[in-house]
């Protein structure tokens, strides 16, 4: 009996040992394939080992090293049980913004709780963290949170350069424009357009800011304003922004200053060029959708030649081509591209061939549900544009009841409606569009919203 | 033998208002009525209308929900998906 316990024992500890030098044999690899610089396959080689059980603090910092160089992506398949096990702070970010997409706040504070300050996503943790608050109408702890990421994000801006550099400005711009959009909400206009305008002209994010600070005009009822900076995406250098819902907002705009025609000429033109262009976009690109990674091999083909197709792909494609996921997704697919190429003899290439076609797919999903929100945009915009268009007609036929007409007929402006802050100098725009001189636009068009009696002999 | 001459008491009030109540009815026929239409007069004025008028009423305005935005909420969770 006591030899057969021993026994136990023995193949017992032995088999502890064995495990332990398993892992221990596997570190060691994983730490020759980091000095070969084939970072993948290290990682993978790490990480699958950790699936179900925490790695200690050492191992968890040889992750994240490993992180640094390969991306985020690597985790995207990670099931949350997986990703808890690991325990480090890029699958904790990973596992917040799974819960704060699916609404479990709670679980992505507790995740988010963890995030070491020094730590080079703490500032993107700060931006999922400012949107929970947000999501749970805490608006003055957003407030706070988002500012702190725009101070932390400006803090690596300064210590980094090139794109990381880039990623960081994107950053702290999301957070001060998460801000502007808190106090818009909140109906302070007039504050959220001075957070709108903290965002340099220079930035990626800047054309996007333009229609928002433009509906923060229109609630405040400087439609001329609205329009003035609405029209800055005809510049020649925003001629890939083209943005549905800055349409409706234009058309709007003249519908409250009473002129009907050129609300009426706006929506005309959505429905006779946005529309059509939108429905052929959408049947080209259906027609090329049986073939693999069509969107992928779409966004290195020339920009010349796609537009000859369509003029909306060539904006779709430069959008998404300045967006920080795409361009984290393509650094990825080149170092893999990288260590494919080099070939070491350690190198898993059969594991890298299989991730670098995974990442294909991710980018080709990623630019077609871009190509399709697209379209859907245009689609369900042209429904208010609709509705739009009735309550014109609906209000011309209620003057024409009233023997009525406007008392200005289509009056095509006056300096005195422009509204100007003490700041602001004016200029005369002569057709010209200048850098500096981009989304600080007026109109002067005077309302004719005031009506006159109809004389019997007018028409 | 209180109560018995009350319930008697009673009882020849009850015969006597139901005695009371039967009382001859007597029918009569609606008299023959003579009208003379070509002496009818109405009093008041007679006022015919000078032009077609129709009294306006004050008609309903419907209004439609126009586009509005409220937030950016559904942009700000985008944005976070753009981010990796």
């Amino acid at each position: 009996m006591k030899s057969l316990i021993i026994t136990l024992l023995f193949t017992l500890s032995l088999n502890a040992f064995t495990k332990v030098d398993r892992k221990k044999q596997i570190y060691i690899e994983a730490q020759a394939h980091y000095q070969n610089q084939d970072y993948f396959t290290a990682l993978d080689k790490i990480a699958q080992l950790y699936k179900y059980e925490t790695p200690d603090q050492n191992i968890q910092h040889f992750i994240e090293e490993l992180v640094t160089f390969t991306g985020t992506h690597y985790f995207n398949t990670f099931t949350d049980l997986e990703l808890r096990k690991l325990n480090i702070p890029t699958t904790d970010l990973i596992m917040a913004k799974r819960n704060l997409y699916l609404n479990k706040f709670k679980y992505a504070h507790k995740r988010l709780k963890r995030m070491p300050k020094g730590h080079r996503l703490y500032s993107e943790a700060l931006l999922v963290k400012g949107t929970a608050y947000l999501k749970e109408k805490e608006y003055q702890k957003a407030i706070k949170t988002y500012q702190e990421c725009s101070d932390v994000a400006y803090g690596w801006e300064k210590r980094t350069e090139g794109k990381q550099q880039n990623y960081f400005a994107v950053l702290k711009e999301t957070c001060i424009i998460n801000i502007a959009r808190i106090h818009y909400k909140q109906k302070d206009y007039k504050l959220a357009i001075r957070h709108y305008e903290e965002i340099p002209k220079k930035s990626f994010k800047w054309p996007y800011t333009l229609m928002e600070k433009a509906w923060a005009y229109y609630y405040t009822g400087d439609y001329n304003r609205s329009l003035g900076i609405l029209l800055t995406y005809n510049s020649p250098l925003l001629e890939s922004y083209f943005m549905p819902e800055a349409e409706v907002l234009k058309a709007m705009n003249y519908f409250k200053l009473c002129l009907y025609e050129d609300a009426l000429e706006l929506i005309d033109q959505y429905y006779n060029t946005y529309a059509p262009r939108s429905q052929k976009l959408k049947s080209l690109i259906a027609s090329q959708s049986s073939k693999d990674l069509y969107y992928f091999d779409l966004m290195f083909s020339p920009l010349e030649e796609t537009e000859k197709d369509n003029k909306f792909i060539r904006n779709l494609v430069t959008q998404v081509s300045k967006r920080i996921k795409y361009n984290l997704d393509l650094n990825s697919y080149y170092a893999m591209n990288t260590e494919i190429y080099r070939a070491n003899k350690g190198a898993n290439l059969k594991l890298l061939l299989d991730m670098q076609r995974d990442l294909k797919e991710q980018i080709n999903h990623y630019v077609k549900v871009s190509m399709y929100n697209f379209i859907n945009e245009i689609h369900d915009l042209s429904t208010e544009m609709f509705n739009l268009k009735l309550e014109i007609l609906s209000r011309k036929r209620d003057l024409a009841y009233k023997n009525k007409t406007f008392k200005e007929d289509r009056s095509r402006g006056d300096f005195r409606n422009i509204s100007r802050a003490p700041d602001q100098e004016f200029w005369k725009f002569k057709s010209e569009f200048w850098a500096d001189e981009l989304g600080d636009y007026s109109l002067a068009l005077t309302s004719s919203c005031k009506t006159r009696r109809l004389q019997p002999d007018a028409n | 033998m209180q109560i018995k001459s009350l319930v008697l008491l009673a009882l020849l009030c009850s015969t006597f208002s139901v005695y009371a109540q039967k009382v001859k009815k007597v029918y009569k026929y609606k008299e023959y009525e003579k009208f003379d239409l070509g002496d009818l007069e109405i009093k008041g004025s007679v006022i015919a209308p000078g032009d077609i008028s129709v009294k306006e009423r004050r008609r309903k305005v419907f209004e439609r929900d126009l586009y509005h935005r409220d937030d950016f909420d559904k942009k700000i969770i985008k944005e976070i998906k753009f981010l990796r």
